[in-house]
């Protein structure tokens, strides 16, 4: 008798085991000559973002709400996860073709998810969406990969140089409008006796490794620099030997506040708020770190000025994008939802919860008697150009490490500038295929 | 078939299905994506289904060949040795503390004491270390206190102090996990061991050398294996303090094999790096079940 139902009990859980490994059934039918099933059931769409483990959270909620009241049949379901882990959620998803339906996106992502077939153009739900004027948008997230659209903006940054301005008042400086006020305000700020320090750069390896595109980046557009130059991507170019040698003489000035190989973005924002570091290179999603951290601190922002102080520098724009993945099996639904969360009114409310910028054309924010210095970035949003290199470039998160790299081995005294860009390039060349 | 038959099959049968849950999930946990990822390491273009091609052994001779793969796996094998050394002394020393005889109270006390490095995670334990050796942190504000004047020490930002570091950010980790098994082994030594060696004239260090150790010696060499293939395989700790720097100097198999993966994209070649590590682990493995077999007889 106990053998009997132990045997029964072992047969249960191994039917149930095989049953819970199996998909869910879907939830809607196909309908005859049609390329996509037609929802005569409720619709859920997977929406994986980060956006809520930083800001926002509640607002997006209630935007989620407010469009699924309006849209009866489709269910938005959102997961959040911490920023690293939703490109690495995405990828491992795409493997077990599991990928969710709409995607939060890092610009930077964009073309190494194009190549992996995980983006579905929207050009076509755009153009047939009456409501919806391309020409009301940022155009930077529209920059076509091979012909198509695959972003949607849903709030825009840039980067800028902050600057610590009681550091700069009582020193006597202001704030520098060339490469040789950067050099010569970082050394006068300088005095590691009062661990007072002139600048504050992050080169890590540790993930995101993205100190290139904090530092790197920024200065190489400042100079009305690219890396696309004549159909190839290249780093030895005097743009970007510029802004290397700019570490290089920071760093022998003994300018830069230790630890530059080892501190995160997280860190280095943290040593600026903490008020004795005079300059650091960040977007303006960071005003909002910096001032709930310290109060107290007196900072600005400046664009980065072009390298000799003449001409107009370019901003290197950042923000926070949206794109439905191939997989989706409802993406009309998906477009409805992506439409409806960049219309205006409601890109404006998000924009003011989340604190951001929002990334169409005359659309204010409340919150500037709270965050006075945003209106400085309202201001240099609307009057520079916004360059974004690295959505259309492949493989771009394995090209900034390596130049990330390359900044940390010239800190590190182990390359000279030179060497350090010759043998990124090598590295380029490789992974690109060029 | 007869009862008879019917009967031995049956009888034959009822172990098996009562195992079959747990085959079911070793079989989807463990043999399944084993299998997928030694498939992928022979395989170009996982994700592309329409370009996906096979390759032979081409990935592997690519990640040989990776100008990387020399210091990883130097760094891996430091970094284990290292590791294992100082998890088996420290180990043992705080294991022997702990089997002393001093009060139940104060016994309990220290237990949980020496086991607290263990509770945490990675991240916590990779945070925490990042702020005590940041160049302003606590390490160096007592290394300036005991020298007298500023001390500015990069301990995870310059290549051989990185090294160094994470084997003692590792070492501080992982020896709870020796010493509870090491404390156990102790726990059946026989105490007329002691008491004979205490009557001949034999000291507490000659007592250490001469008694304890010989008799831990398979528990500590089990463990050694066991605590070479887990350190072998060691990410987050890695990933979250040095992220395989600087300069690739800490990187090991399986960070390499991650950023191959998730930020380079080359499954093919994570899979073959994947592989390779399985192999060498398989190694210890035989040998650990070798020693196991010469320790059961």
């Amino acid at each position: 008798m106990k053998k009997a139902l132990s045997l029964i009990l072992a047969l249960g859980m191994s039917v149930l085991l095989l049953t819970g490994c199996a998909g869910a059934p879907s939830s809607s039918v196909a309908a005859p000559d049609s390329e996509e099933p037609v929802a005569t059931e409720p619709v859920t769409l997977e929406f994986i973002q980060w956006w809520s483990s930083e800001a926002g959270s509640e607002e997006l909620d209630r935007l989620v709400a407010e469009f699924e009241s309006q849209n009866p049949n489709i269910d938005i379901e959102l997961v959040t996860l911490p920023f690293g882990d939703v490109r690495t959620q995405i990828i491992a998803s795409q493997a077990s073709k599991t990928t969710p339906d709409i995607l939060a996106m890092n610009p930077p992502w964009t073309r190494e998810f194009y190549d992996l077939q995980i983006l579905a153009p929207l050009d076509e739900l755009m153009a047939a969406d009456p409501d919806f004027n391309k020409e009301d948008y940022f155009q930077a997230s529209f920059t076509q990969i091979e012909g198509g659209t695959y972003l949607m903006p849903v709030n825009t940054q840039a980067f800028y140089l902050f600057y610590n301005k009681t550091m700069f008042e009582q020193a006597g400086l202001t704030p520098p409008t060339s490469w040789e006020e950067i050099v010569s305000c970082a050394r006068q700020l300088t005095d590691p006796d009062k661990n007072q320090y002139g600048f504050t750069v992050t080169m890590a390896e540790q993930e995101a490794s993205n100190g290139s595109i904090l530092f790197f980046y920024p200065l190489l557009y400042a100079q009305n620099g690219r890396t696309l130059v004549d159909g190839q991507y290249t780093v030895q170019t005097e743009e970007m030997y510029n802004a290397l040698d700019l570490l290089r003489q920071l760093n022998e000035d003994g300018s830069l506040l230790p630890g530059t190989t080892t501190k995160s973005e997280v860190q280095m924002v943290e040593e600026f708020s903490v008020g004795n570091v005079g300059m650091m290179i960040s977007n303006d999603s960071h005003i909002k770190t910096v001032t709930d951290r310290n109060p107290e601190l007196d900072f600005g922002i400046v664009p980065i000025p072009t390298m000799d102080g003449t001409g107009t520098p370019e901003l290197r724009h950042h923000g926070w994008d949206i794109a439905i993945s191939e997989s989706c099996e409802h993406k009309q639904e998906a477009w409805e939802f992506i439409s409806f969360l960049c219309e205006k009114e409601n890109m404006q409310s998000y924009c003011n919860a989340a604190l951001k910028l929002p990334a169409a054309y005359g659309v204010t924010v409340d919150y500037l008697d709270e965050y006075p210095v945003v209106q400085d970035v309202m201001d240099i949003v609307n009057t520079y150009d916004m360059v974004e290199e690295l959505m259309v470039m492949p493989k771009a998160s394995a090209c900034w490490v390596d130049l990330t790299k390359a900044g940390s081995a010239v800190v590190q005294g182990a390359q000279t500038v030179d060497d350090a860009l010759a043998q990124t390039q090598e590295l380029w060349n490789e992974k690109l295929g060029q | 078939m007869n009862k008879q038959q019917l009967f031995r099959l049956r009888k034959r049968a009822v172990p098996w299905l009562l195992l079959l849950p747990a085959l079911l999930v070793m079989a989807a946990v463990i043999a399944f994506p084993i299998f997928k990822v030694i498939q992928y390491s022979f395989i170009d273009n996982i994700f592309l289904a329409e370009d996906m091609r096979f390759v032979g052994l081409s990935n592997y001779v690519k990640v040989l060949q990776d100008p990387r793969t020399g210091k990883m796996l130097l760094f891996t094998v430091v970094f284990t040795l290292g590791s294992v050394v100082l998890h088996s002394a420290l180990g043992v020393l705080f294991a022997v503390l702990l089997n002393g005889r001093i009060s139940s109270r104060a016994l309990a006390f220290f237990r949980v004491l020496y086991v607290l490095p263990w509770i945490f995670t990675a991240a916590v334990v990779a945070i925490t270390w990042q702020l005590i050796l940041n160049p302003q942190g606590v390490a160096n504000v007592l290394l300036s206190a005991a020298m007298g004047r500023k001390v500015m020490v990069e301990w995870l930002g310059k290549p051989v102090l990185a090294v160094f570091s994470l084997l003692l950010i590792n070492a501080w980790r992982g020896y709870p996990t020796c010493m509870v098994s090491f404390l156990a082994g102790l726990q059946n030594i026989p105490v007329s061991l002691y008491e004979a060696a205490e009557v001949d004239g034999a000291g507490k260090v000659r007592q250490f050398f001469s008694i304890t150790l010989p008799q831990l010696r398979p528990i500590i060499c089990s463990m050694a294996i066991l605590d070479g293939i887990w350190t072998m395989n060691l990410f987050p700790l890695i990933w979250l303090t040095t992220g395989g720097g600087p300069l690739g100097t800490t990187e090991t198999i399986a960070t390499l094999t991650y950023r191959m993966s998730f930020v380079e994209y080359e499954f093919g070649r994570s899979s073959a790096l994947a592989v390779i590590g399985l192999l060498i682990t398989t190694v210890g493995i035989v040998f650990y079940m070798k020693l196991q077999k010469q320790v059961d007889f």
